[in-house]
This record gives C-alpha cells, structure tokens and sequence, in this order.
C-alpha cells in the first residue's frame, strides 16, 4: 500500500487533501450550500466544481459527494461545515486542505497519485498512511478519527497514535489523542456520539472551553511563528535587493540576473508561502471560532437563560471574552473583509 | 369623460415609469448588466488589467483578475500585502509582459499564455491560464512562474492557483 500522509486539522474530525485538482461535486441531494472565496452562498450543483477556500454547508436532510480525479472520494453527511484550505508547506509548494469543521465526512482514496495527500481537522494532525477513514467532528470541538483500511498516525498536543484497520480514536481539543478502541463498523451514529459530546460539554463547560482556548492558541502560536517567518524573508528579501543593485552596478547585466535567479526569486517564493501559511491558519481560526465556540455559546446562553448567575455560566463567560479579546489580537489582524 | 378617465388613469400609468426611471438611474449599470451581461474581457484585455493593477499605486483590486471559483487559494490573494510581496513586489514595477500568443481553448475552455513578466528585476518566465467566468469575461486561474534557467515547468514553484 502507498503511503498516504494527511494532517487532521480537528473540530470535526476532518479532512481530506487533494491534490492541485478541483473537488467535483459528484452527487447532493437535500439542503448543500457553498459559501466562495468571496463570501456569498449559493445552493450547490451536481457538476460544481470546488476549490480552497470554498466551505460546504449541509443541512440536517443534506448530503454531498465530493469526487478528485478518479483518486478520491469524500462524503459528506448531514449538518456538517467542509472547508477546503490551502497552505504552504516548508518545501516552499503548497497543499491543499480539507477540513471539516463541525459533522462528519468519510474519504475513500482509491489509489495515492505522486504527491501525498494531507488532511487536518482543529484538534489534532494526524499522518495518514491509508486509504479509507471517516472524521467526524463534534460540537465541542473533539474529534474522531476511524480507520477502514491503512494505517493513520493521530498526533496532537505532542502525543501521537498509530491506527491500524477497524481502530478508531478520539481526540479532545487541546489534548493528546485518547486510547485506541477496536471500530464495530455500524454500530457508529455520529448524531448519537455528537449529542454525547454535546452532554459532556454542558455537564462541564468551563473544561470545554480551556480546551477550546487551547487549541485556538495552537492556532495562534503557528499565526505568530509563520508571520515571524514571513516578516524575516521580507527582511532579508530588501538586503537581497540592495545587495542585488550593487552586483548590477559592478559586475554587469549576467552577475545580475544569476544572483536574482539563484538568490532572490527563491526568497520571493518562499516569502509568498509563508504568507500563505498565515492565511491558512488565521481562517482555520476563525471557523473554529464560527462554528464550534459560536455554537457553544449558543448552547450555553440557552441552557442558562433561567439562570444568568450560575458559576459555571459566569466562569464559562469570562472564558469567551477572553477568548474573543486574544483572537482579536492574534488572528484579526490578518483577516479581511471578504473573510468575515 | 374620456378626458377625466385620461386624467385618472395617467397616475397609474406615469408613477410606475417614473420609478422605473428612478431604478435605471440608481442601478443602471447593474440593471443594463442583467439584461445584456457585463462588458466583454478577452484574453488579452484581461492580461493588461492584471499589469496595470501590478503598476498601480493602490494595488488592492488586483485580485479581482483572478477566477473567484476556479482559482486554487483565491481568498489568499485578496490581502493588498500579498501583492506588496514575492515576485509582484511593489519594488520592482513598472512590470510588464513579453509578446506571447495565447493557445486554442481546450476541453475544459481553459486558456494558457506563455511569456515574460518584466521588472526593475531580471525577467522571470510566466505562465497563466484563464477562463471565461462568464460568457465573454475572461479571468486568470493559475500563474506560474520560474526563473529564466529553468527549463522545465514540472518542477517550478507554483506562485498562484496551484500547489
């Protein structure tokens, strides 16, 4: 079996990455939307083509069948919020992302074509070596990944589990992953384990959300060290120029554009991805932001609204404001408008 | 008679196109729009847009010559700092593109140009593909681009809608 690496980038448990191909909308049926890179929503068509940065919304009857090539599948189940991401890796190339924010999606990849796929989901990143696997992604932001066949490494927080077929684990946001546990194909409902997690969150919602700020903050870590990244080949790309001048200055018009090609166009390039790499995990903030702690709160406001001086609510309060004062610091500066 | 039901009925006529009037005047350009489609961008026209967008003081719709669906990373490229970065950066205008030729369509109406991007830099090979947004508007999918010593176009950097 090829080696098929992915990234689970976890709410959801979700994410599938493809290759410089578009995702072909294969089959839908029911409530399916598309919110573009522009923002507007539109009702999605059997033939639409996907592309990062393109998010799939379904509704509780609606369903979605994504199709690469002829090299994978993804599936895409009711009440679940899709995203296809796009970053930049060290290598200087980019990879596109799949990421599924809230619900659940499955991916059947039918053969690895040369570059290795990469999946992530807010809660983990995980390196997979297999060929089908299902993600879900809970209303608290845990993930669970299980595996039909291949092999799929699950890291998070510095911890790391290798899957084999039929295995399964879940990960908790800003936790290691869990124990393994044997997957009893069938006897999985992802409503009934979404709804168990929900429980879980409302009988202790301060935990809940520590473990939310968490991973929020891993998010904001990478921001910072991409954005320093970024700032430093800038830096050095203005020394490269002076230094550019000059040898066009003395050494003639053949020094020059050696020094360019050799020296100054890979730093161009490398400086480009690594403001890409910004982007990628600023908007993989603000959709844990949007569709895990939004709902959160929701849920909390309606749990409490009887009770607006309970401990655990005021705790929980405290929490959200200060989540929403350091996503402001760390991620807003590098949204726009069309973003949001 | 005939004249007070002239009278009469003259309201009902003349307010609803005085309206109509007022809508063409406010959102003529839309509306004109919806009716005939928007103005036709070629290939070409689409081309010297990007260029003159890339030698513009305020860079901040130079986004908007790409393909909003069909391009790979399209919300990355909105951010005016993007354009101020890589081989786009501000410092090496006035840009420019060499002569090129752009090919048939193929089956998927897609476009490619193959030329030069010229700068206060050394020129860098450039690649682009397009596509018809809408019928007659051409948009930009994907830029290549590679340095001039590279001979093969497999193994370059991908810069803009592809990874």
């Amino acid at each position: 079996m090829k080696r098929l690496m992915i990234t689970l980038l976890l709410f959801c448990a979700a994410a599938g990455l493809l290759y410089a191909e578009d995702a072909l909308v294969a089959y839908a049926a029911g409530y399916v939307d598309v919110k573009d890179t522009a923002g507007k929503r539109y009702a999605v068509n059997i033939g639409d083509y996907l592309v990062p940065g393109e998010t799939v919304i379904t509704g509780k009857n609606g369903v979605a069948e994504l199709e690469q090539g002829r090299a994978s599948v993804i599936k895409i189940s009711p009440n679940t919020v899709f995203t296809i991401l796009e970053s930049g890796s060290g290598g200087g190339s980019k990879e596109t992302v799949m990421s599924c924010t809230v619900g659940s999606a499955s991916f059947k990849f039918a053969k690895v074509l040369g570059k290795e796929p990469k999946i992530s989901t807010p809660s983990l990143t995980a390196g997979i070596r297999g060929t089908a696997f299902v993600v879900f992604a809970g209303a608290d932001g845990s993930s669970l990944i299980l595996v039909e066949n291949g092999l799929v490494e699950v890291s998070a927080e510095g911890g790391s589990v290798e899957l084999n077929p039929d295995e399964g684990v879940e990960v908790k946001p800003g936790e290691q992953p869990g124990e393994k546990f044997k997957v009893l194909w069938g006897q999985i409902d992802y409503s009934q384990w979404n709804d168990e997690r929900e429980a879980e969150f409302l009988k202790d919602p301060v935990t809940g959300i520590i473990r939310i700020r968490k991973r929020l903050q891993w998010f904001y870590e990478n921001i910072a060290a991409e954005n320093k990244a970024f700032l430093e080949k800038q830096d050095l790309l203005v020394k490269e120029r002076a230094t550019l001048k000059e040898i066009k200055e003395k050494e003639g018009e053949q020094a020059w554009t050696d020094y360019y090609n050799n020296t100054v166009y890979p730093l161009e390039i490398e400086a480009g991805h690594r403001f890409l790499n910004v982007r990628y995990f600023t908007l993989s903030s603000l959709s844990f932001r949007r569709y895990v702690l939004g709902k959160m709160y929701a849920v909390m406001k309606a749990t409490y609204i009887l009770d607006r001086e309970n401990k655990a609510y005021a705790q929980f309060l405290n929490i959200y404001g200060a989540i929403l004062e350091e996503f402001e610091q760390s991620a807003v500066p590098h949204l726009v408008e069309a973003d949001i | 008679m005939k004249t007070k039901l002239l009278r009469r009925m003259l309201p009902a006529v003349l307010l609803p196109l005085a309206g109509l009037l007022i809508m063409i005047a406010i959102n003529g350009c839309d509306l004109l729009n919806q009716v005939t489609g928007p103005d036709p961008v070629s290939v070409q026209q689409r081309l010297t847009n990007f260029i003159a967008e890339l030698n513009s003081a305020d860079r901040s719709a130079t986004y908007l010559n790409f393909h909003s669906t069909a391009t790979v990373g399209y919300s990355q490229l909105i951010p005016a700092a993007y354009w101020d970065t890589t081989i786009w950066a501000k410092s090496k205008q006035v840009f420019s593109l060499g002569s090129y030729t752009p090919s048939a369509a193929d089956a998927n109406g897609v476009v490619t140009v193959t030329t030069t991007l010229n700068s206060a830099d050394p020129a860098i090979d450039i690649r682009f593909t397009l596509k018809e947004g809408e019928t007659t508007v051409w948009h930009i999918v994907t830029a290549e681009s590679k340095a001039t010593t590279a001979t093969d176009w497999d193994t370059v950097i991908r810069t803009i809608g592809l990874q």
